[in-house]
């Protein structure tokens, strides 16, 4: 996927911490210090027990797929080019959840449960996305 | 507080949804619909001290009530706009109710209308939720595709539903459909093996299992009891409503096969009284068909994970055991923006009047009228009765 006309994040004051940990290959997220609850995407407080006691904390890189889809036909007409292409839902160890691309995997070889590992693409000097690629892949 | 019977549905109207408006603009769109609408219902502009509208995805404004109000010249004591996507229109019935009940005004029109770009993706620009824009759109998640087709995965993983099960939706739905005149798809019969040859979307979901956009609008007039008994149609009266929510992003929910319909329809069955096996029928939101198969478990037509044999087995047509989304649904009808979730409104009050026509449920006496917003976010259940 050529990143250059893709539609690029614009990280708010609420997300910066975890756009600048995506730059340093870390999956970082937000751990509420009063309940201990973990989430992502991130909150201005607790979503659990509205504590605004919030720190970063940097999650597993493994996960597996709960759910996905395969995109053959494109809404979206930057990605026209890319079909077809795969969108999951990523559980980490840790509980978090992303919901990102799995790349480096044929439509037929992803299923629910494949284990995945994080991979992190550069797209300009501010912003690295997180991917994945079956964990399987060296 | 409960709103069993404390208003009532006294007239509708529909535009026929389009893909070609030809420069038409959402007002009129609108305009015609609250002038139809009260002429159906027997009632004068004067008559109507309530609106409730949605703000069109085309002409998005600030005070949009009062942008529609002072267009149709009206004199209101309680106006507002109800914004849940789908949900919008169920979301409406009720508050007008709330409203009439509270004793704030009588006669509320509920009215969704839109113009939107002939074909294409849907471009909401910065409409969107910033969520969207920063978690979703760098990665070619085009919402609200994607968070359906990975609901739909997910039930077919934990529960073995089978492709050809959510097709006979789509099937049941368009052989409803050729029976409305106004239905955009009404021609073809479909099969399942036509839904599943056409082009795959998002996997699992082909092409003829989602909605196609157009321009068009829906309304209703919400009476209270004694406007009602004054309306020329037989009124159609509230006796149940449930809401329930929240989440946008899909992966925000643990268990994204289990949806807020659940809670909502507990909430609208406990308040009318009655359980879903009493339905004459059942208006379910269906921007896909695994909307309606997870609706219809969350509501309790069929066991949690059973949708796939239960919609296989039933006959969903008017004619059949469980008529469902009698006027072809939105995947036959064509979805005019949030007014998509009105047509089932309009079609819950059209068989409960009696005025199905060629699609009458016989004996019709109890619906359901269910709105969806976003990716199974706001629910919204109704139950609508004409005793």
């Amino acid at each position: 996927m050529g990143a250059s006309s893709k539609p690029l994040p614009q990280p708010s004051r609420l997300s910066l911490p975890f756009w600048e940990g995506a730059r340093r290959s870390e999956i970082r997220a937000q751990r509420c210090r009063a309940c201990g609850h973990i989430e992502h995407p991130p909150r201005p407080l607790c979503t659990a027990c509205w504590n605004d006691d919030l720190e970063w904390v940097s999650c597993g890189l493994e996960g597996e797929v709960y759910s996905y889809t395969v995109c053959h036909w494109a809404t979206m007409p930057e990605f026209k080019g890319d079909t077809p292409y795969i969108i999951a839902i990523v559980e980490l160890g840790d509980g978090v959840r992303l919901t990102s691309n799995v790349i480096d995997c044929a439509p037929d070889e992803i299923s629910v449960g494949l284990k995945v590992k994080a991979v992190f693409e550069p797209v300009s000097d501010a912003v690295t996305l997180i991917k994945f690629r079956p964990a399987s892949q060296r | 507080m409960s709103l069993k019977g404390a208003a009532a549905i006294t007239g509708y109207a529909e535009f026929p949804p389009t893909k070609t408006p030809d420069g038409l603009v959402s007002l009129e769109i609108i305009a015609r619909l609250a002038r139809e609408t009260a002429q159906d219902a027997g009632f004068e502009k004067r008559d109507i001290d309530g609106l409730l509208t949605t703000t069109p995805i085309d002409s998005f404004s600030m005070f949009w009530p009062t942008v529609v109000g002072e267009n149709l010249g009206m004199s209101l004591k309680y106006f507002d706009t109800v914004e849940l996507g789908g949900a919008s229109a169920a979301g409406m019935i009720w508050r007008a109710a709330a409203a009439i009940h509270a004793g704030l005004c009588r006669n509320v029109l509920c009215v969704i209308g839109g113009v939107t770009a002939g074909g294409g993706s849907l471009q909401l620009g910065h409409l969107s939720p910033a969520h969207r824009a920063e978690f979703d759109a760098p990665f070619g998640i085009s919402q609200p595709n994607a968070g359906y087709a990975l609901i739909a995965r997910r039930h077919m993983h934990e529960y073995g539903t089978r492709p050809e099960q959510m097709a006979k939706v789509a099937v049941d739905q368009r052989t409803n459909a050729l029976r409305n005149p106004i239905a955009l798809f009404n021609k073809e019969p479909l099969t399942v093996d036509k839904v599943l040859a056409s082009p795959l979307v998002f996997d699992p979901l082909h092409l003829l299992e989602i909605v196609s956009r157009c321009s068009g609008g829906a309304a209703v007039l919400v009476s209270s009891r004694d406007v009602a008994r004054a309306s020329k149609n037989r009124p159609v009266h509230l006796i149940g409503a449930g809401e329930a929510g929240t989440h946008l992003a899909i992966s925000a929910r643990k268990n994204i096969t289990e949806s807020w319909v659940k809670a909502s329809a507990e909430t609208a069955f406990a308040m009318a009284g009655v359980a879903p096996k009493q339905m004459d029928f059942v208006q379910v939101y269906d921007c896909y068909t695994i909307t309606v198969l997870v609706s219809l478990e969350d509501m309790g037509f069929c066991p949690k994970g059973q949708s796939g044999p239960f919609v296989a087995e039933r006959d969903l047509t008017f004619a059949g055991d469980l008529p469902l989304n009698t006027n072809g649904g939105q995947l036959s009808f064509g979805q005019p923006g949030t007014a998509g979730g009105m047509i089932h409104v309009v079609e819950a009050v059209r068989q409960l009047m009696g005025r199905g026509a060629a699609r009458q449920v016989k004996n019709a006496s109890l619906g359901v009228a269910h709105g969806n917003g976003g990716v199974m976010g706001d629910q919204v259940t109704l139950v609508l009765a004409n005793q």
